[in-house]
């Protein structure tokens, strides 16, 4: 296909991987970096790359998958709502099998009865609405600044149609303050970051200055071979050179400014808020509520559901995976309880998850 | 792309599969036989297409050095 098969050129990939290893030799010590991004991790995953890096190349993924930071909490707060009555729950499908409180998740408990369905987009979601005027539908909107736009154009849209039996769950999260309540992390020690495609597609590349004024490289590209061992490449120049900066390898994708009508339609419709992620416990001003004007459509004051504490399942190690300080392979429950089939834990549930992409491909 | 409708919809061609998406996120004119970045249902981003040949033009001179 035009425009993704010469990102696959093989020819290119193996100089890619001579300048790598030639760089790599350069440096000399042992150099770590960090994927922000499920897409990334199950493309590396994919296309073996971790196999084709140098020794001294250590490429660890970060809190990027959606599902994989969605609290316990979350799961359980969704739980509540997905039971009641006369409620149709509506999510994106990697949601289902996240195991909330007591290992349990939303397709357990659509199995014993409950009106939980799966949508390609909120389109679809909003359709289900418009058919159904004698129920509630709740939307749970998780994901970063890729997804949210088309939640705020939701909203919108609902408000503009006064659709008012649609309501939203949001555990959407934004992307830079995840990376500062990385780079403030002393246990962490990565040189540099591979920083999220899609995401930069929406929001450009301004938001990652903070990486480079930390001294540590950032390279924002795409998800072909070309485009991550490129990225790698930039990322040891950076290191090699000393000169830290956001560079962009996807330009086909990002512009500096981002898609500036989707961050509008996301300021207008939410509000930053602190929120829980898994593993790296509350981030401020990392979570999105909605503003004031569409509370209307808030599925929590809605439905009043309360907010419990949940803690994680016992010696499962996602937190400390999705902090780059682990990987999956130290985990107890790695391929012996905890299985894509029957997972434990979130980072094995979604395909973007550490643990479901080092199971399919290692 | 194949074609755009009055409600802003498109129809687009992923490897063989046809597929609706709303451009309703986009910030930038699109036409049909653009390529498009697309996420849940939505187009996100023209492709740059004259972005994309030079990159890899100047990634092979850089390889070749």
């Amino acid at each position: 296909m035009k425009l993704i098969d010469e990102y696959r050129d093989n020819e290119l990939l193996v100089r890619l991987r001579e300048r790598i290893h030639r760089q790599a030799r350069g440096i000399g010590r042992g150099v770590t970096l960090m994927e922000v991004c499920g897409t990334h991790t199950y493309a590396i995953g994919r296309y073996g790359i971790r196999r084709i890096l140098p020794e001294n190349v250590r490429l660890i993924s970060g809190p990027g998958c959606p599902v994989c930071v969605t609290s316990a909490s979350d799961v359980g707060r969704a739980l509540d709502m997905a039971g009641k009555k006369g409620v149709i729950f509506t999510t994106f499908g990697d949601m289902l099998k996240v195991p909330g409180p007591g290992g349990e998740s939303l397709q357990k408990l659509r199995a014993k009865g409950a009106d939980v369905r799966v949508v390609g987009s909120t389109i679809e979601a909003m359709r289900i609405a418009t058919d159904n005027p004698g129920s509630e539908v709740v939307f749970m909107g998780i994901g970063f600044e890729t997804t949210t736009p088309t939640v705020a154009s939701m909203i919108k849209t609902c408000a503009r149609l006064g659709v008012k039996n649609m309501s939203l769950y949001s555990v959407h999260k934004l992307v830079p303050p995840a990376i500062e309540a990385l780079l403030a992390d002393s246990e962490l020690k990565v040189d540099g970051f591979l920083c999220p495609g899609h995401v930069s597609a929406i929001i450009g590349t301004r938001p990652y200055e903070m990486i480079p004024r930390k001294k540590k490289a950032a390279v924002i590209a795409g998800f072909e071979p070309v485009d991550i061992l490129e990225g790698v490449s930039m990322i040891l120049e950076q290191i090699i050179t000393g000169e830290f900066t956001v560079e962009n390898q996807y330009g086909r994708a990002v512009k500096p400014h981002g898609n500036t009508k989707a961050v509008e339609l996301m300021e207008e419709v939410f509000m930053p808020a602190p929120s829980q992620w898994r593993g790296l416990g509350v981030i401020p001003e990392s979570g999105l509520v909605l503003r004031p004007e569409y509370s209307s459509f808030d599925a929590i004051e809605r439905f009043d559901v309360p907010y419990r504490e949940y803690e994680q399942e016992e010696g499962c190690m996602c937190g400390h995976i999705l902090r780059g300080v682990a990987s999956p392979e130290e985990c107890p429950l790695f391929k012996t309880s905890c299985t894509p089939h029957d997972p434990v834990g979130p980072c094995m549930v979604s395909r973007e998850g550490t643990c479901a992409a080092h199971y399919r491909f290692s | 792309m194949l074609e755009i409708d009055q409600d802003n919809m498109a129809v687009i061609d992923i490897g063989g599969v046809r597929r609706e998406v709303s451009l309703d996120i986009m910030d930038e004119p699109v036409a049909v036989g653009d390529f498009v970045l697309c996420h849940a249902g939505f187009a996100i981003r023209k492709v740059d297409e004259v972005d994309a040949e030079e990159r890899l033009a100047l990634l092979r001179e850089i390889l070749e050095a």
